[in-house]
């Protein structure tokens, strides 16, 4: 059966989807969603609990199915797959949880053999990569200890070794670090990243934890009530700061002016600090404009420094010819009126 | 027939010896034997609940209407309308291999709903992780379910071997012999209170002994 072995060669963990729909009875969960995950991807699925972004997470790896739309590995319709398709599927995608899902009884060192002890794969190539992979993790040294004995982060790591066992090509991340403290967090972050540097794995987190995806996820898409309320690649889906990521984030809206033009700006702060950036386009320019909102922002390894001013119809062209000119990364505002105040707090179910 | 004629130490050797080893005997074949079957009746009624691995209302329902009926009998009532069964596959009503057919009967549903308790106690979470690295559902009962379930399938075993120790008491009234026999025959009808109270001292060790027993086994395995 060459449809089950496919998983065991070279694919691509390009996953595709597209007008995926899912309902249970009659409350629909996912409506609409359409994303792609490149290979080699850090994708962040963010949003509140209830957005359903934990179901999507699942119906990745037919953990649970879809009525209607497609989702597609390698060019693979999940949803079509049989029981078997599915197992072998599923060996080549590892998975970690909130809560870890460690088997108590065992020892870290049989937790990470289960899924290759399941496979009945040889003794000694299972004991080869579990103590590479314990390696990796950093927990050599707790290999003969039970998870009860470790820490939240500890047994996350083992979660992961566990996930990567099979040579995985994807790696699902269920609110990965939802239970552990900041520290500890990027710590795991920084894990996954350098697993997904050193052996290109695709990475997909589902998280309610802004700083999370700031700080790991090349691309988002973030979710409300089942549909995707915001995406693209994350620096510019934080500079743009559409709506839902500021419902997201908690912030009440930005209240804009209604006269002129509402102009944010984006740049590194390693170029220029934001404050010499400012001065030096009011200088430039001979021009006053009101400053209505900065911040600093850490993405991955990079400092981002975004405001937003607010100029006159007269200004706005010389400045957006300044910042062209500048190369600084800028766009228009929409008008307020034209966003509708969204107020959904608390009617997530 | 008159025990007075026999000192404490004869007693012990002719009647309460004996009868500790039957009633022994009736507990370990009937015990091996409900947990053997209860084992089945468990994993089934997990597995065929509505989300389950092998979802089956039907087989689910039939079952656990099986499991409540047979609970629901005293078991001495149960144990003589089951005659029949009874001499059908041990070939007699009375004596020990007789016993322990009733005596199973009664067990398994018992031992049954104790795996189901334990094993429906195993984090969902960890049944998802099992699905995630591509566990066949056989892997997920055996490798998963049973084994994260031990520590409270021995505390809840113990529990029904203990339980069927009372039983089998009950089964020496009608001619199982055993402990209970020699306390109902030779004490109570006799009104023989040192024999009564001695089996009765005697139960009470062995329960306290099978409930040492399975809590060492318990603090060892979790």
């Amino acid at each position: 059966m060459p449809e089950t072995v496919k998983w065991r060669g070279k694919w691509n963990a390009v996953i595709k989807i597209s007008g995926l729909k899912k309902t249970f009875g009659d409350l629909e969960v996912l409506k609409d969603i359409n994303l792609t995950i490149e290979d080699g991807d850090i994708y962040g699925l963010v949003g509140r609990s209830g957005a359903g972004k934990s179901t999507l997470l699942r119906c990745i790896n037919g953990l649970t199915t879809y009525q209607e739309g497609s989702l597609t590995v390698d060019g693979r319709e999940v949803k079509d797959m049989n029981e078997q398709q599915l197992r072998e599927f599923r060996r080549s995608m590892g998975m970690i949880f909130q809560q870890f899902s460690l088997l108590n009884r065992k020892t870290v060192y049989q937790n990470v053999a289960t899924p290759m002890e399941c496979w009945h794969y040889p003794k000694d190539q299972i004991d080869k990569k579990v103590r590479e992979l314990l390696e990796l993790v950093g927990l050599t040294d707790k290999m003969k200890e039970k998870p009860r004995n470790l820490s939240g982060g500890q047994k996350q790591r083992v979660a992961i070794a566990r996930a990567l066992t099979m040579d995985s090509k994807v790696l699902l991340c269920d609110e990965a670090t939802s239970a552990l403290d900041p520290k500890t967090t990027i710590s795991i972050l920084e894990l996954l990243k350098k697993i997904n540097r050193e052996t290109g794995i695709t990475v997909i987190i589902v998280t309610h934890q802004m700083e999370v995806v700031r700080n790991a996820c090349n691309k988002i898409s973030i979710l409300e009530h089942g549909e995707i309320a915001a995406q693209g690649e994350t620096k510019s889906v934080f500079v743009q700061k559409p709506p839902a990521l500021q419902r997201l984030l908690g912030e009440g809206q930005l209240r804009l002016p209604q006269t002129g033009r509402n102009i944010t700006v984006a740049h590194y702060l390693n170029q220029v600090s934001q404050g010499e950036l400012l001065t030096e386009m009011a200088v430039k320019l001979g021009i006053v404009f009101p400053v209505l909102d900065g911040q600093i922002l850490n993405y991955g390894d990079d400092v981002f420094g975004t405001f937003v001013i607010n100029v006159t119809e007269e200004q706005f062209p010389l400045v957006a010819n300044y910042l062209n000119e500048k190369k600084y990364q800028w766009f228009e505002m929409e008008q307020p009126h034209a966003e509708k105040e969204q107020n959904e707090e608390g009617d997530d179910e | 027939m008159t025990l007075k004629n026999y000192t404490m130490g004869q007693i012990f050797s002719l009647l309460i010896g004996p009868a500790v080893l039957e009633t022994l005997q009736m507990m370990l074949f009937s015990g091996i034997l409900s947990v053997v079957f209860g084992f089945v009746v468990g994993v089934v009624l997990v597995v065929t609940e509505k989300n389950g691995l092998w979802p089956n209302p039907v087989l689910h329902r039939v079952l656990d209407i099986i499991v409540n009926i047979i609970r629901s009998f005293p078991f001495i009532i149960l144990m003589i309308s089951i005659i029949p069964l009874t001499r059908l596959i041990a070939g007699s009503s009375i004596g020990i291999r007789a016993a322990i057919v009733p005596l199973t009967v009664a067990a398994t549903p018992f031992m049954g709903r104790i795996f189901q308790n334990s094993l429906q106690e195993v984090d969902p979470a960890l049944i998802e992780a099992a699905k995630s690295f591509g566990a066949s559902k056989i892997q997920i009962v055996f490798k998963i379910m049973l084994s994260e379930a031990v520590p409270s399938l021995t505390s809840g075993l113990c529990l029904g071997i203990i339980n069927l120790l009372g039983a089998t008491a009950m089964a020496g009234t009608i001619g199982a012999g055993g402990l209970g026999a020699i306390a109902l025959t030779y004490g109570y009808q006799n009104f023989n209170m040192k024999i009564m109270y001695t089996v009765c001292v005697i139960l009470v060790i062995l329960v306290a002994l099978i409930q040492y027993f399975g809590d060492w086994i318990y603090k060892k395995l979790k």
